[in-house]
Parts: structure tokens; sequence; C-alpha cells
């Protein structure tokens, strides 16, 4: 891919990457190190994409996967993350007001979960797409969609 | 529900994401340079790590511990005056009074995740310290990275127009910061709100300089044992200890967690080497769990209220069983009866391609090339191939990446687009058997919870004379 294509693609997905980002990480600064990283890393590799219709979903996995990596790195103060996404002022920041209940409850889902309500929902990947970007099978897509949907619809009733 | 939820991409993050395109499109590498936010009231108390001796006890009664530090990271009369023997703590002298701002460094303490700083902010009459008053960006100026900074005006610490303000480093595994001096740039006085700044108030740039204090890495265990406790039974696989906390490795994390829950397990006493006791104060230690629920791998850990002589520590005694601290370690398999040539297992064209991924029980070390993973005794020159890397495809530039944990367990991460992880587990003792097993890459790797020890580690394999019975590891300074 041309270094002219990538870089347009990438500005074309800059929301979806800071959402996908947010919803794993939570602070607005480990969002910008994350996807400078991943961006980084595609950069380099991005020879190796042979089909640019697959950019978004390629990107979005190298940026799932970095966020992961700095979570990791952070482990032992994953409870200042636990802390801020309970913090309904902080995340008025980011999230409109009509959806801080929704956003929460979606945060308590199970990780794999929360990722496949994200791109769905917000961010309008199909099944297909969601199956790419996670490397799984369309019907797990479909199953773990199903599981949260039916485990938002509790939450949100609580 | 759609897109929608969220607002409009933040500046800063709008900001560096530009940055980074621009940078590509000049084809320079991005800088990564980080700015943190100050966020209020965000420090965690850290636990202590001791360190070197340094100053005399007739030195103490000069050294005044900052009784809000104290009690930040509850620390007793008896470990406080031990760490300034030991220079973990030390009372910082420098100020910087410009712009109607004085930031006034107060002390300096190695902690076991970093660094804890404290300074007093203090206004002229022409600004007003209030609690919604700090700093618009803070940065650390230092030729070595950290993993972390979390910072912030002390609750409730405001008196007059003066306030304390804390500064809390994380350092990155296996880098020693000791002696390091930093720049702690304090950035434009603002007001804020919880999370953000509101109005810059004086735009200006406030450095202290800190000359970062000891600390000491932790010391691990290979160890054997039965842990009992509250009727129940673990299987310890290592001990780690660093002057202030205690934690025991189990590969049954349920077990431990059952341990943990019942929260009744006091904290060990310590027994020395030349055997005199050391009792922290019932009920005062902590015990905290962590596990990871792929490998079952995970820890009871225990802070104390007491500092450790770690060198010299020979035995934990817990009130239904000892454990003494490295006695089960062990050659492994049946290397120790029949040593092996190198040349049979290593079919590295050079040892100098070979490069230490961890080292522990000083003579036991995980080495790679391009090819292959080896398990190495340095001992007994006795070593096992573990993982063929090529065979799975391991490319580092890929986004290959190997990870070890404090249990010896490694994972690997052949590729980025890989959907499998290869979880190695290290045996001990005479009936070892060290075992590789495939895992998918969702659990065991992107939703995995473990504490990382990083590979790196400051060895290399050397060979004087290019052969392989020449091989021997080196210390990189």
């Amino acid at each position: 891919m041309e270094r002219e294509d990538f870089l347009q693609k990438t500005l074309e997905t800059e929301s979806t990457l800071f959402h996908v980002a947010f919803s794993i990480l939570h602070e607005e600064q480990d969002c910008a190190d994350a996807v400078q990283e991943a961006i980084t890393k595609a950069y380099a590799q991005r020879e190796k994409l042979q089909n640019s219709d697959y950019f978004k979903t390629w990107l979005t996995r190298i940026v799932i996967n970095e966020c992961y990596n700095l979570l990791r790195k952070k482990k032992r103060y994953t409870n200042l993350c636990e802390e801020t996404v309970a913090d309904k002022e902080y995340l008025q920041e980011y999230i409109k007001e009509e959806y801080l209940d929704l956003y929460q409850a979606i945060n308590k889902l199970e990780e794999k979960e929360k990722i496949c309500v994200l791109l769905f929902y917000m961010e309008d990947y199909s099944v297909a797409q969601i199956a790419e970007v996670l490397k799984i099978p369309g019907g797990t897509v479909k199953s773990r969609l199903n599981r949260a949907r039916k485990q938002l619809k509790g939450l949100l009733q609580e | 529900m759609s897109k929608e939820i969220f607002k409009e991409i933040p500046q800063g993050f709008h900001e560096q994401f530009l940055d980074t395109l621009q940078q590509l499109e000049s084809e320079q590498k991005p800088t990564g340079v980080k700015k943190f936010a100050v966020k209020k009231a965000v420090l965690l108390v850290a636990a202590i790590v001791a360190a070197m001796g340094t100053l005399t006890a007739g030195a103490v009664g000069i050294f005044k511990w900052h009784e809000a530090a104290k009690e930040r990271l509850g620390v007793s009369e008896e470990v406080a005056d031990k760490l300034v023997m030991e220079g973990v703590a030390k009372e910082e002298y420098a100020v910087v009074e410009k712009d109607d701002v004085t930031i006034e460094a107060v002390m300096s303490v190695g902690t076991d995740r970093g660094y804890y700083l404290l300074f007093r902010v203090a206004a002229s009459e022409k600004l007003m310290l209030t609690e919604n008053t700090s700093f618009a960006q803070l940065e650390v100026v230092s030729d070595k990275e950290f993993a972390g900074i979390t910072c912030g005006m002390m609750p409730d610490s405001l008196e007059g127009n003066a306030a304390l303000f804390e500064v809390e480093l994380l350092r990155k595994e296996n880098m020693d910061y000791a002696g390091e001096e930093v720049g702690i740039q304090f950035i434009h006085f603002a007001e804020t709100d919880k999370v953000s700044v509101t109005e810059v108030l004086v735009e200006s740039t406030w450095e202290i300089p800190i000359t970062l204090p000891s600390t000491q890495e932790s010391r691990m265990f290979v160890q054997s044992g039965v842990f009992t406790a509250d009727f129940h039974q673990l299987n310890i696989t290592g001990v780690e200890i660093s002057s202030s906390v205690i934690r025991l490795y189990g590969e049954h994390w349920r077990d431990l967690y059952h341990v943990t829950d019942k929260q009744s397990i006091q904290p060990p006493t310590i027994r020395y080497k030349d055997g005199t006791l050391l009792q922290p104060h019932a009920g005062v230690g902590q015990t905290g769990y962590n596990g990871d629920t792929q490998t079952e791998e995970g820890y009871v850990e225990f802070r104390l209220d007491v500092t450790m002589d770690v060198e010299n520590v020979e035995a934990l005694l817990f009130e239904d069983c000892e454990i003494v601290l490295g006695e089960s370690m062990e050659p492994y398999g049946d290397a120790f009866e029949n040593p092996c040539n190198m040349e049979e297992v290593i079919k590295a064209e050079n040892p100098e391609d070979l490069k230490v991924l961890y080292v522990y029980h000083t003579n036991h070390a995980v080495i790679y090339d391009e090819q292959k993973l080896y398990l190495w005794d340095t001992v007994c020159n006795h070593a096992e191939e573990l993982v063929d890397l090529k065979e799975i495809g391991y490319n580092a530039e890929a986004g290959g990446e190997m990870l070890v944990s404090p249990g010896q367990m490694m994972r690997i991460l052949p590729n980025a687009d890989s959907d499998k992880v290869y979880i190695v587990r290290l045996g001990y003792g005479l009936d070892a058997e060290n075992k590789v097993i495939e895992s998918p890459r969702e659990s065991a790797w992107d939703n995995a919870n473990w504490v990382v020890y990083t590979m790196d580690v400051p060895y290399r394999v050397v060979s004087e004379d290019g052969s392989f019975a020449g091989m021997r590891l080196e210390e990189v300074e």
C-alpha cells in the first residue's frame, strides 16, 4: 500500500480508532499512545496488507492489540481504570449525557462481548467484519452479541 | 444504538493523531512524546522497597519524614527510620520560585512500583490556591523512560495559600533508576475541574531537579512446597520477597483465592540465616491476590509493616507451615547426572546470535535465536530445546512477542496475526518436565490477566573461544 493511501485511510478511521481504544483503556492519553503505536506498527507492515478493502478491520485489530498490550503493562494499576469508568463526571467529557448509563452498562460486559457490541452497534461493523477484526468465526460474534444484548437488558433494568 | 453515543474526538488525541501521520508523511519515526495530564487524587498507596545502606543510624534523626507522606504510604515509625538509613527515603531541598508560584521539593521515596515524590506548592498573594487549582501538565525530563506517571494535589492538604502535590513515577521492570537525575516540569498553573483544565491562570514552566533514591529489585526463589493455611493446601511454585512485600506464587489460583477470601492469613514471621526472627505486627500486613484464569497461576501477597533484610532471609514461618527459601532449588531433569554436549542440542552457528530471554535461579537461562528457544542450565551445561520458533511462525518484526511471568511461565505470541499462543511451563525438581501448551490467543494473550515480566534482562550469552562449551552468561553494564 502506498504511503499516501495509508495516511488517507488512517485519517478516515480516526474516530473509530478513538472509540475502540477509549472503550478498552478509558484514558485519553493512553488512547493516544496506543493508537500512535498501532499506526506506527501498521505503517511498517503496510506492504503485508494484500487487499486494501480490509484496511479498516486490519488497523482496528492492531489498535485493539496495542490497547491490550498497554493494559497488560499497566496491569497493576487497572483499578484506576475501573474508578474512571464509574465516574460519570469524567465520562461526560467523552460520552453524551443521555448515553452515560448505557455506556457504563456496556463496560460491565465481559471484554470480548464489549468489543463486539462496540464495533457492531457504534461503529457499524458487520458480523463478518468483526469476525475479521477479532479473528473468530462469525457464529461466535453472533452468539456474543446475543449474550451481550441479554445482559445489557438486565443491566439497564437494574 | 449508534456511534452518536460519543462526543467529538478530544483535541489532545486529535493533535497526537495528526502529529503521528505528519511524522510518517515526512518519514520520521513518531517520537512518542508523552504528556501526562494532571489528575486529582489518583495516587495509590505503594509498598516500600528498601535498598543499600547509605546513612548511619545517627543521621536518621536529622531527617524528618513528612507526616502526610508517612500516612499516605502507610509507613510505621520503625520502617520510616530504616528507609532513611537505607537511602530509600530522602529529604529534598530544591526550590523554584517564579511567576508568583513557589514549588519546593519535600521528599522522595523508592516504592515497589517506582518513586513517590512529594512537593509543596505555594502561591503569592496575587494568586489564590484552592481545591480546584493545579498544574495543567506535568512532564518528566529524563534519559530513561517510565512505565507511567500519576500526580495531583494531595486531597485536604490546602493550608493557607499552599498545598502538597504528589507525583508517582512508575518504573519499568528490570530498569535501574537509582541515582538518576530527573527534572520534574510543572507546566502552567491552572484552574481545573476534576479531570481537565478550565482556565490557565499562569503560563509558565517550573522545573525541579530530583536525584532518584535507591530501590532494590525483589528476589525470586524457585520453590516447591505445600503452603497450608486455614485448612487449604496450596502447591507453591515460587516465592518473591522484597523488603516489605512477600508473594507466594502457586498454580491453583482458585485455591489461592479461597484462602485470601477468608482474610484470615497473618503475615509470616521472618527467620534470618543467623536464627533471629523478625515479627510483623499481627493484623497489619495485607493480603492481596492476582491470578491468571488461563494458566491458573497466581499469588498471595503480604505487605508488611516492617522491612526485611532480603539477602539474609532464610525462611518464612506461617501459622501452619514453614517455607524455607530456595531449599528446593535443584537442577533440571537428569542433567545433573548426565551432562550433555551443548552442540548436540543447540545447533546455532554462533553463540553471539543467542539472546537471553530470562535468567533465574542464577544459573538457569532461557535463550533463543531466530530458530529456537532453549532452556540452558549453565552449571550442568545442559540445554533442552523448548520451542521451534520457526515452526510456530515466530517473527518479532511482525509483532511476535515473548513474555515471562514471575512463576517462570512464558507466553509466546508468534506474530500480530496469530490466533494461537504458546505457553511454556518449566518444571522444577528432579522430576522436572517442561511443557509447551498451545492455547487460543483470545484467552491466553488478549484477555490474559497476568503480571508481566519483560524480557529486558541484563545478561547476554558470550563464548570467548567461540565454542558452545565455552558459553557463559555475562552481565551487561
